[in-house]
């Protein structure tokens, strides 16, 4: 990403984007992309459908721009259109599932360069997560992993401070009851 | 930051550094067509063509409104003027009115008229 992006704000870059800036739509997408995936991942618990819907979910953010009445809180905007589209397309993958399998589209394959031992204890996670609430997966994935703070999850998930810590604490208590201390120490050391 | 956070960085999208650009790459894909469109909706000719409707419906009301005032304001004016013309060429007042609304004036009013004059 080009280093000029870097300090500008959120309004400003969708200010810009809004002008059809390519530069300062890049770095909205390279920002939040993160959270998108973290909010797209806890409602369709599987990481190649969250990526998706990411895509079309930014896309779709950009044509409808000019909706966005705070720019400077533009994240809560976009993870609001990632989270409908999500939910969508849960519902559209129940109804392709119920569908007799050789419809099925084939799943692309993953890219590779990824390692083998980072697939698996991606799936392992993904199975972890699974067995939490949406909310929970949520709250865990916008903490642990995009780094936000109890209060920015509160306001997104419509939740008070004090529930956001609650279901995060359960989440990972339940987590680490799946994965094994021994699982968690060996992904931490990479 | 807390120590008890569960490292979910084989989950991160962003962790890959070339996937994350093809991931980003493929959405700006995506979204050159709408932004081509924005920055078009943007350029001067385009701003201009955006205001010609509203320009010409204010040009529209400005013209209406100063027809009205025009033609409110001619009237007192044009009788004014042919007072003011009368006076000027010596025409005494009571022949001026006459002559204005037609009227033949009588041999008194003439008399008086004359006497105007001197």
């Amino acid at each position: 990403m080009n280093e000029e992006v870097v300090g500008i704000t959120d309004a400003s870059l969708v200010g810009r984007a809004r002008r059809g800036d390519s530069a300062a739509f890049e770095a909205l997408v390279r920002r939040h992309y993160r959270a998108a995936y973290s909010v797209a991942l806890a409602i369709l618990e599987n990481g190649m459908d969250a990526e998706d819907v990411c895509q079309d979910a930014f896309v779709k953010a950009l044509a409808k721009l000019d909706d966005c009445r705070q720019p400077e809180k533009f994240v809560a905007w976009l993870l609001q259109i990632v989270r409908n589209h999500a939910r969508n397309y849960r519902n559209y993958r129940r109804v392709r599932l119920a569908q007799p399998l050789d419809t099925l589209a084939v799943a692309s394959p993953l890219s590779s360069d990824r390692g083998a031992e980072r697939s698996e204890l991606r799936d392992v996670l993904e199975e972890a997560l699974r067995q939490l609430s949406e909310v929970q997966r949520e709250v865990v994935l916008l903490h642990d992993l995009e780094g936000w703070k109890h209060r920015d999850i509160g306001k997104t998930l419509g939740l008070s401070e004090g529930a956001a810590r609650q279901h995060l604490f359960a989440a990972r208590r339940k987590l680490r009851e799946l994965l094994g201390t021994e699982t968690l120490e060996e992904h931490s050391n990479g | 930051m807390d120590d008890d956070r569960i490292d979910f960085s084989a989950l991160d999208p962003t962790q890959d550094r070339v996937r994350f650009d093809e991931l980003v790459a493929s959405i700006m894909e995506k979204a050159e067509a709408e932004l081509g469109v924005r920055r078009a909706s943007t350029s001067p000719l385009s701003q201009l063509v955006q205001w010609r409707r509203p320009m010409l419906a204010a040009a529209a009301v400005i013209a209406m409104v100063s027809v009205g005032i025009l033609w409110q304001v001619q009237v007192p004016e044009l009788e004014e003027e042919s007072t003011g013309i009368a006076e000027a060429i010596g025409v005494p007042n009571l022949l001026a009115q006459g002559i204005r609304n037609n009227d033949m004036p009588t041999t008194a009013e003439l008399f008086e008229a004359f006497q105007e004059i001197q």
